[in-house]
């Protein structure tokens, strides 16, 4: 896909241009079907910039950064876009998603068919999608200007925990049993920082008192984006999880520690080593023997096999930072080398610098933050 | 290129553009104990590979042992569990003044604004000032500002904790006198800035032995570097501290020469 020359984008680009100096509104429509079968059709509507020829060189060329959605492939899909001067208006499907969830499923594949069909040149609306969702850490982006829920949410991630208030036993989601395997991810750079590691459905799960999730993919952050009695760690990893009925997320968080001359957590080296570094590149050759467990971004169980937690419900900490999000953050860091830490740094930053990827602390606002098993 | 060259590229264009509009001369710096000029161009007699010439007492900036910034990597690194969490606290609001000595933006802290404590030692914060880029690097990497919180005890030892910052979001921190930054075309004009708050301190932080990195270099030096969790800068921020001197004003780094940095945590 990203074998698309530089001269064929811009002509798929100029296709579209606006002359508008107004935003105008997109409704735009798209089928696609993901690689777990997930047929859906959705109608996304969103905010534009008009897109100038100046505009076209600082287009992500890529989906923009959701590590909270399943990762799918653009095969099979059907795109309909139509152009005019001020707005495109496709021909608005009736949407069959019903949860919230599930609609956020469908908008990373309506971003992904959108890359598709903006790398090969057949679809002309894409990039206003694109420029729809630009956002950043910093900058005229940065999380100030975040939209939507963002703004509006009375509950919104991440939070400082304040470990002396909570109390022990309160959680609800009882025991956390992880049944992780080893398999061969999909290791993408779908930009705003972090790399994403993609797991096929049904291989990892974590299973809650009378609940089956499924770990969709994991990323990082840093620094942490959640603080532990006001102190934030070097990293933090988000195992994002799925609710095998309700669709619900529930994300499991884990604070990474640097302690120099420490082993390579092979997670984390793996993320690093085979997730292309710009955003929009393909996918790095993986060896077909590489088998990545996600286990390996767990800390020790401590005795009884027992993983000490904190719960609060929560949103996504990236737009449309969606709530109704389970957190389950464990209490025990897990040490990862303080080289990786560098190495991450220099990730978000594109290789050019060192940058961060964290969402500033949200406030409370009275939730309850229970402590579990 | 490689990035280092790049670095090295931008440092001599903007020592070239500095040159050309003069050496800024701070041979009439109102400070007594500095009479000789000294500056930051490595193609000139009085840039940092000289600076060990330009007095007596300077020669410790060549022959010293424990000079400082150094590049941070993890082969010096130890961790050491005995260093806990940092124990410095400050007031929460602190009347401050702003000057530009020609070197740097330098803020001067009031006499028992806070207090440091490092190994039954208690130093006091005395003043901040900025490099740009970074002085310290970690593993290589260069950070594009560093500030140095410079404590002094009772007994004139010094502690300075140094901040890296990452370009990014605007930094609330510096935004309570990146509006009121003095030139250096007016040095050492003193201009009070309000009460501020201080940086907020990290979880994570390193130690080492170092120097003072400017002349005249003096060694024994305290040296706390925040980890991890770095401070962001927006790039009109930074815009506005590089235009306030006329060069870049970090010092090279120095080989460890087998000191170790102590890890927290």
């Amino acid at each position: 896909m990203a074998s698309v020359g530089m001269s064929s984008l811009m002509t798929s680009l100029n296709g579209v241009a606006y002359s508008s100096s107004t935003r105008a509104s997109l409704q735009h429509s798209i089928t696609a079907r993901s690689t777990n079968n997930l047929d859906s059709s959705q109608k996304l509507k969103s905010d534009l910039r008009p897109i100038h020829g100046s505009d076209i060189l600082k287009l992500p060329f890529t989906t923009h950064h959701s590590h909270n959605y399943r990762r799918v492939k653009c095969h099979k899909m059907q795109t309909k876009c139509s152009s005019s001067e001020t707005n495109h208006d496709a021909d608005p499907r009736p949407s069959k998603s019903g949860s919230p969830s599930i609609r956020l499923i469908n908008r990373r594949a309506t971003m992904v068919a959108s890359f598709g069909a903006l790398a090969f040149g057949s679809c002309s609306c894409c990039e206003a999608v694109l420029a729809a969702e630009d956002w950043s850490y910093g900058g005229p982006s940065g999380p100030p200007t975040w939209t939507g829920t963002c703004a509006t949410g009375a509950k919104q991630s991440p939070i400082d925990v304040n470990m002396r208030k909570i109390t022990l036993g309160q959680a609800t989601l009882g025991e956390l049993v992880f049944d992780y395997k080893p398999s061969t991810p999909t290791f993408t750079n779908p930009g705003h920082g972090t790399m994403e590691v993609d797991f096929p459905e049904g291989i990892n799960k974590l299973r809650l008192k009378g609940r089956e999730l499924n770990l969709v993919q994991f990323h990082f952050h840093t620094p942490s984006e959640h603080a532990y009695d006001g102190l934030r760690f070097p990293m933090e990893a988000h195992l994002v999880h799925q609710d095998a009925a309700s669709k619900a997320f529930a994300v499991v968080g884990i604070m990474l520690d640097a302690t120099p001359k420490a082993k390579p957590n092979e997670a984390l080296a793996a993320a690093l080593q085979y997730s292309p570094l710009k955003k929009g590149k393909p996918p790095l050759t993986v060896p077909k023997d590489l088998r990545v467990t996600p286990a390996s971004l767990l800390p020790s169980a401590t005795q009884n096999n027992i993983r000490r937690y904190v719960h609060y419900s929560g949103s996504l900490t990236t737009p449309p930072c969606q709530e109704s999000v389970d957190w389950i953050l464990l209490e025990t860091p897990l040490t990862v080398s303080t080289n990786e830490v560098v190495e991450f740094l220099k990730f978000v930053g594109n290789d050019q610098t060192l940058a961060l990827n964290a969402r500033p602390i949200q406030p409370v606002n009275g939730r309850p933050i229970s402590q579990g098993p | 290129m490689t990035s280092s060259a790049k670095a090295v590229v931008a440092v001599l264009l903007l020592q070239a553009v500095s040159l050309v509009l003069g050496c800024y001369d701070v041979s009439t710096d109102a400070v007594g104990a500095e009479q000789v000029h000294w500056d930051y161009n490595t193609d000139g007699h009085h840039g940092p590979a000289h600076w060990h010439e330009l007095k007596p007492e300077w020669s410790v900036c060549k022959t010293g042992m424990q000079q400082s910034p150094i590049n941070i990597v993890a082969a010096d690194m130890v961790k050491d569990d005995g260093l806990g969490k940092l124990d410095a606290r400050y007031k929460a609001k602190i009347n401050a003044t702003i000057a530009n000595d020609g070197h740097a933006v330098v803020v001067d802290l009031p006499p028992k604004s806070g207090a440091l404590k490092i190994k039954g030692v208690t130093y006091h914060p005395a003043q901040f000032h900025f490099h740009m880029p970074s002085e310290h690097h970690i593993m290589n990497q260069s950070f594009p500002l560093e500030m140095h919180l410079v404590h002094k005890s009772e007994d004139g030892k010094l502690a300075v904790v140094g901040f890296l910052f990452v370009e990014g979001e605007e930094s609330e921190f510096l935004a309570q006198f990146v509006d009121k930054l003095p030139s250096y075309k007016e040095p050492n004009v003193k201009s009070n800035i309000g009460k501020i708050r201080l940086l907020r301190q990290n979880r994570n932080y390193g130690r080492y032995m170092g120097s003072l990195t400017t002349p005249p270099c003096a060694e024994n030096v305290t040296w706390t570097v925040m980890l991890w969790n770095f401070p962001t800068v927006s790039a009109h921020q930074l815009k506005l501290l590089s235009d306030s001197v006329p060069h870049t004003n970090n010092r090279p780094t120095f080989s460890s020469k087998g000191r170790n940095f102590h890890t927290s945590i």
